[in-house]
């Protein structure tokens, strides 16, 4: 329910939760945008066996966690750390989606008035 | 038991046994006609008692059928040795094939087989429904006509069901399931004579089991197993046995007819397929009517008496019911 | 050295250390993300094979060690409880077939053993609510056992659809075949089986009306393992039902189960029937958090949620005991000064049920609130979610005003004693487990974490809903005889709610009468009709009557026969000179 009520206001500008962003990535930045890279390698994702979903940008403090979880069993909450760190990446990620969001919104509300306009 | 206390009766016995190794074993077809007429000259004079006339009644009609058939049977073989053209083979081979069924109690030519029965002791019924099957069933598969044959075993499921439905008497009952067996072993005839070996030595293991338990118990009606107070374990005994007989998995007797079902199936014979395993359905409720008199009933007049069977015979019913019982399972081991 | 052990005993300490392997093998396999499948393969003829297979990971391994150690505590806990029981070894019994028919559901991938393993259990619930026999447990367990066989129906129905595929297997189709239309009816099916074992809102009557059990089968049965078979399932299959229509029907209904059932609690006086309500509601929440995808928040919350539970009910028996038998809590009052050490577990278990911080309960319930908080729904299944929330903090602060902190209440001379150490030792384990079982889970469990990011609002409209329950409790608790109520003019309401939403009403008077006239129809007319006449006793008379006849021709004269063989042998003959 949160996310409905963040896509709340877009749902003027037909802009829904799983659309790309469509505009320059460059655009209105005064510095270099660099695009996001994988830290973790692809193989050894693979050979950890960690599913799909969770091959995201924060793999590499998921491989960490996993294998203090291996190192530590059964005393699980010595990971407590590295727990936190793969959260926090997690969360700033979910940050910057969530300004991505409000940016491409901002861009296509501009986008429309420019439009009025002309 | 009876043969060992009469010392001409025990030689008549002796002569039985070599009458059907001389009918099996010979090389040509008088031998084997020779075979027969000691069969039945030797078998009249162990179902005779003076003292019984039902006994001399049931001696009598079996000499006169029984005298029929090895006549036709050696009429028929030397009409064919005379006729040397190939082109009455299926005409000489039914001909031969029905004086041998007339010989087996066998349809069409049964109707001889239950009346006989009922005048016989338990031993003598035995005899008759194992031990006189063999040679003819041997002879039989030397000179088979394939597509007569098929037919009668058909018959003989289905006739052995009907006649033994409506029977009080067991030995009458035993007769028509005998001659139900008797279709099944024609067809493993058609399969190999190993098949055939199985079948018969399993067959008449189980019929001796029940001719000793109803020897033992003396009993000759299904009503009489309503009165008789047995001990628990022969009860038990008298459902696995019966159960067994009738071919119910895992006990002994499926094993049998389950062999003979596969082969046919692998021969691709559906219909006769089929018609063995309605029959044998029917068949199962029979016996489970017979069962089902003596081991569910109990009512309160006969817990005054009890009846009481020696010991040694009891170790002998018991042993034969375990295997019976668990055939099946230790089998599997010699066939690895 | 001549020491006899009873039977309680003897299970008790075979339950345990078989639980304590698990604990073992669990841990390992959950670390090496192992899964060990044992097949003997019974028959495999044309294109169907009939395997037996068991399947171990670590979610069944888990939860076969909860349902171990709860049923191992409950058994010990039952040597006390039902020591003037005559018919004690067939009770041990009962209840030690119900766990293993329970652990055969739990270790099965395919549905025939599954079927085994859910048919024992229907049938031996039934078995056991009607244990003591007198007219409400015969009603109750003709309910039980009705109800699940609903249950039942559905999964054969699975069954004849499955020899689609080949095999019974289902684990190895759930993610292939998510397209196939006969998948699809599979899953209908399941659901609908589930829901029903689970007692969701069509059949939710039984739930309640199976409190006629003894105490000790409500604590085994229908806390953890009887209701949560259906969640169990549903989380097996969770891979299929991911994106199907059926499953916002199963959210809807399963919301509707956990307010529900939390209104109703409110207004229910008998001890048992309290507790059975907030299994249901929880029920619902597990349900309802599945049918959003997330399984293993569902079986994190069914494993966290059999642990108080259990102790709950252990908890009111003792209580039940205490009472002279009586189960009515405005009988009860005051127990805090008196028993301390029951009015601990049972306080500890109400909250850990509340989602009070760092109990058991909270892990799971907390997480699946936020959770929902963060995804994509409509306003009125999160209005369901925290509304269910706040009245179980509500029905639960009742429950313990009324029993805990009320003046005694009694009628008569009372017996208070807190001393049955056998009780206690069993309430100790499960009350020891009720604590750190949150946290242990949560830390083995998620491989993955959660990441919950949300306002402060949002995160604490938990405790926005608890705060308004517990002060709604305590002001229901607190109605007097000269209370100014104006009951008259809400009595329609109340009996709406108080009676269940009048559902039990639809299983029983509602449709009851014209399928059983029809069923009535179909026996008269088939089973003894037609059915007889061509299978049953007309074949008995078609057979006689032929062997009648066969007997015609045996009783001939004896020449006939012989003649008949001469005939025969001059006709073949004469083919042969022709």
């Amino acid at each position: 329910m949160g996310n409905l009520l963040g896509s709340f206001n877009a749902r003027n500008v037909n802009l829904n939760m799983d659309d790309k962003p469509t505009f320059d990535p460059q655009e209105g930045f005064s510095y270099e945008r660099k695009p996001r890279e994988m830290i973790a390698k692809e193989e050894d994702l693979i050979s950890a066996r960690i599913p799909p979903k969770y091959r995201d940008y924060c793999a590499h403090h998921l491989l960490e966690y996993q294998v203090c979880r291996y190192k530590n069993v059964p005393l699980m909450y010595k990971c407590a750390h590295e727990k936190h760190a793969y959260l926090n990446c997690e969360h700033q990620d979910y940050v910057m989606r969530m300004k991505e969001f409000e940016r491409e919104r901002r861009l296509r509300v501009r986008e429309n008035r420019l439009i009025g306009v002309a | 038991m009876l043969f060992m206390i009469n010392s001409n009766k025990m030689f008549f016995f002796f002569t039985l046994f070599f009458s059907t190794l001389i009918s099996i074993s010979s090389n040509s077809w008088l031998g084997c006609w020779i075979g027969l007429e000691i069969n039945l000259l030797s078998f009249i004079p162990l179902i005779t008692s003076p003292n019984n006339l039902l006994n001399s009644e049931a001696s009598l009609k079996y000499f006169l059928t029984q005298s029929i058939a090895p006549i036709n049977f050696l009429f028929s073989i030397l009409l064919k040795l005379l006729m040397l053209n190939f082109f009455f083979h299926d005409l000489f081979s039914i001909m031969i094939n029905s004086s041998l069924l007339m010989k087996m109690g066998s349809i069409p030519f049964h109707f001889w087989f239950p009346n006989i029965m009922e005048g016989l002791s338990w031993l003598n019924c035995f005899i008759l429904m194992t031990w006189q099957k063999i040679s003819p069933l041997i002879l039989l598969s030397y000179y088979m006509n394939i597509n007569f044959i098929s037919i009668i075993m058909i018959f003989n499921c289905i006739i052995g069901v009907i006649g033994s439905f409506n029977q009080n008497s067991i030995r009458k009952l035993m007769a028509f399931s005998s001659i139900n067996n008797l279709g099944w072993m024609m067809s493993s005839l058609m399969i190999s004579e190993s098949i055939w070996k199985l079948f018969f030595f399993l067959y008449s293991f189980l019929i001796m089991i029940m001719c000793i338990m109803s020897y033992l118990i003396n009993i000759f009606f299904i009503n009489q197993l309503f009165n008789i107070n047995l001990n628990f374990f022969f009860k038990i005994s008298i459902m696995i046995n019966f159960l067994s007989l009738g071919g119910l998995p895992p006990l002994l007797g499926f094993f049998s007819k389950w062999m003979i079902i596969n082969f046919l199936i692998m021969n691709n014979m559906f219909l006769i397929t089929f018609f063995f395993i309605m029959s044998s359905l029917i068949m199962i409720f029979v016996y489970i009517r017979i069962i089902y008199s003596s081991l569910l009933s109990y009512s309160f007049k006969f817990k005054w008496f009890k009846n009481f069977i020696k010991y040694n015979y009891i170790m002998i019913i018991n042993f034969f019911s375990l295997i019976s019982l668990s055939g099946m399972i230790f089998s599997t081991f010699f066939f690895i | 050295m001549h020491q006899k052990f009873s039977i309680c005993f003897i299970s008790f300490f075979f339950l345990f250390f078989f639980m304590l392997m698990n604990l073992f093998m669990m841990i390992y396999f959950i670390i090496s993300n192992l899964t060990i499948m044992i097949e003997w393969e019974i028959i495999s003829f044309n294109s169907i094979s009939i395997v037996m297979s068991i399947l171990l990971d670590w979610m069944s391994l888990l939860f076969m060690m909860f349902v171990l150690l709860i049923s191992s505590s409950v058994i010990y806990w039952k040597k006390s409880y039902m020591s003037s029981e005559i018919n004690l070894n067939r009770f041990i019994i009962l209840v030690i077939m119900f766990v293993l028919s329970m652990i055969l559901l739990i270790i099965s991938p395919n549905i025939i053993s599954i079927l085994l393993g859910w048919d024992g259990l229907g049938l031996i619930s039934y078995c056991l609510v009607i244990y003591y026999q007198n007219v409400k447990s015969y009603n109750a367990g003709m309910l039980t056992a009705l109800s699940n066989r609903i249950g039942d129906v559905m999964i054969l129905m699975v069954i004849a659809w499955m020899l689609n595929y080949g095999s019974w297997n289902y684990i190895y189709y759930l993610m292939f075949m998510k397209n196939d239309f006969f998948m699809n009816v599979i899953s209908i099916m399941i659901i609908l089986a589930a829901m029903t074992k689970s007692a969701q809102i069509p059949f939710s009557s039984w739930l309640p009306a199976a409190m006629a059990a003894p105490t000790p089968v409500s604590a085994l049965v229908h806390s953890s393992t009887l209701v949560t078979a259906g969640v169990y399932l549903l989380i097996r299959f969770n891979l299929l039902l991911e994106d199907m229509f059926m499953l916002k029907i199963l959210l809807l209904f399963s919301g509707l189960t956990m307010m529900m059932a939390g209104i109703s609690a409110n207004y229910e006086y008998d001890l048992k029937k309290i507790i059975a309500l907030s299994t249901l509601s929880q029920l619902g929440l597990m349900m309802s958090i599945l049918s959003m995808g997330y399984g293993d928040l569902a079986f994190f919350h069914l494993l966290t949620h059999a642990m108080f539970k259990a102790l709950l009910f252990m908890c009111a028996g003792v209580l039940i005991h205490m009472m002279n038998d009586n189960q009515d809590i405005r009988m009860m009052g005051g127990l805090s000064i008196f028993i301390p050490v029951t009015s601990l577990c049972f306080n500890i278990s109400n909250m850990a049920l509340c989602g009070i911080p760092f109990l058991a309960g909270f892990y799971s319930k907390d997480l699946i609130l936020e959770v929902t908080m963060m995804s994509n729904l409509n306003m009125m299944v999160l209005y369901l979610y925290y509304f269910s929330t706040g009245l179980t903090m509500f029905y639960t602060i009742r429950l313990m005003m009324y029993l805990m902190i009320n003046d005694f209440n009694l009628m008569s001379v009372y017996n208070l004693y807190d001393e049955d150490y056998i009780m206690l030792k069993s309430m100790m384990i499960l009350l020891f487990m009720s604590l750190i079982s949150g946290s242990m889970l949560s830390w083995m469990i998620f491989c993955y974490p959660y990441m919950i990011f949300m306002s402060l609002n949002m995160k604490l409209m938990v405790i926005y809903v608890s705060l308004m329950g517990g002060m709604m409790g305590w002001l229901v608790s607190k109605m007097n005889i000269y209370s100014v109520n104006k009951f008259l003019m809400m009595y329609n309401l109340n009996m709406f709610f108080t009676l269940m939403w009048f559902m039990p009403n639809l299983s029983v008077y509602g449709f009851n009468y014209y399928i059983l006239s029809f069923s009535k129809n179909l026996y008269k007319n088939i089973d003894m009709g037609w059915s007889e006449l061509f299978s049953g006793y007309g074949m008995f008379n078609l057979i006689k009557n032929y062997s009648l006849i066969s007997m015609i021709y045996q009783m001939n004269n004896f020449k006939i026969y012989l003649f008949s063989f001469v005939f025969w042998m001059l006709l073949i003959m004469l083919m042969i000179l022709v």
